[in-house]
C-alpha cells in the first residue's frame, strides 16, 4: 500500500529530509530486525587500505584519461596533415578530355 | 606545481580519513547484511565490497562537487553489490539469508538506508513497480523467518 494522495512522498530525486515514510507496522518490525543485534567489527585498516587502492585506482584513471587525450590529439594532428597534403575540397582532375565539338 | 599537488593528495587523505572513520561501521554493517554474512564477526566478503566502493568514492574525491560523500559510498558499494550479486547467492548464515541478493539490496536500500523507492528504482535501473514487488516481498520473507519464535512453527 502506498500513501494516500494527501500524503505527499518524496518527489522526484532531491530527497526531502523532513519526509517520513508512512507509519507501518511490518516495516517497523523488519527495521528494527536490520538494526538489531551486533554489528561486524570494522578492521583497523580499512581506512587505510580503502586510500591505498583509491590512490591506485585514481593513478590509472588519469593515466588512461591521458592516454586518450593523447590519441584523439594524435588523431586530430593525422587529420589536419592530411587534409592539408590532399585538400580534398579541390575537385578531382579531369581524366577524360572533354568532346571536341565544332572543329 | 608539485607542491600544490602534495597539499592537495594530504588534504584529501585527511579527509577520507575522517570520512572513513565515521562512515565505515553503518556501511560495513549494510555491506554485510548484502554479502549475507553473520554480524557478529568480521566479513571478510563485506570487507572487500567495502574497500572497493570505498576506493572508488577515494578517487572521485574532488569531483564530488558538493554531493554527500556517504551518499556516494553507498552508491558506489550497491552498484559493486548489483555487479557481483551472482558471487553472494550462497547462504553464509546472515540475517537476510533467504532473499535473493536483488532482494537483500532492495531491503537494505529502503530499510537500513532510508533510500526512498523512486531513488532506489531509480539507483538500480529498475521500474517503480518492480522495486515495489521485490521490497514487499523481502519484507514477508524476513518477517515469515524470524529468529525469536521458540518453538516448532505449525
Amino acid at each position: 500500500m502506498r500513501g494516500g494522495d494527501d500524503f505527499a512522498g518524496p518527489q522526484g530525486a532531491a530527497p526531502d529530509p523532513g519526509w517520513r515514510p508512512p507509519p507501518d507496522r511490518k516495516e517497523t518490525e523488519a527495521r528494527r530486525m536490520l538494526w538489531a543485534g551486533p554489528w561486524p567489527p570494522v578492521p583497523p585498516d580499512l581506512a587505510v587500505r580503502a586510500a591505498a587502492r583509491g590512490r591506485r585506482l585514481r593513478l590509472r584513471r588519469r593515466l588512461l584519461h591521458r592516454a586518450g587525450s593523447l590519441l584523439a590529439l594524435l588523431a586530430l594532428l593525422a587529420l589536419a596533415l592530411w587534409a592539408a597534403v590532399e585538400q580534398p575540397w579541390h575537385p578531382p582532375p579531369a581524366r577524360t578530355t572533354p568532346a571536341v565539338e565544332g572543329y | 606545481m608539485g607542491e600544490r599537488r602534495l597539499v592537495r593528495d594530504r588534504c584529501r587523505a585527511r579527509e577520507f580519513e575522517a570520512f572513513t572513520a565515521g562512515a565505515a561501521g553503518r556501511l560495513l554493517h549494510a555491506a554485510a547484511l548484502l554479502t549475507g554474512e553473520p554480524a557478529d564477526r568480521p566479513a571478510p566478503a563485506a570487507e572487500e565490497l567495502l574497500v572497493r566502493a570505498l576506493a572508488r568514492t577515494y578517487a572521485g574525491w574532488d569531483r564530488l562537487r558538493g554531493e554527500d560523500p556517504y551518499e556516494r559510498a553507498r552508491r558506489e558499494l550497491a552498484g559493486l553489490f548489483a555487479q557481483s550479486a551472482r558471487r553472494h547467492r550462497r547462504p553464509r548464515g546472515g540475517l537476510l539469508d533467504r532473499l535473493s541478493p536483488r532482494e537483500r539490496l532492495v531491503l537494505v536500500l529502503r530499510l537500513h538506508e532510508d533510500v526512498a523507492e523512486e531513488q532506489t528504482a531509480a539507483q538500480l535501473g529498475l521500474p517503480a513497480e518492480r522495486v515495489h514487488a521485490l521490497y514487499r516481498h523481502a519484507l514477508a520473507e524476513l518477517r515469515s523467518h524470524r529468529p525469536e519464535p521458540a518453538g516448532p512453527r505449525p
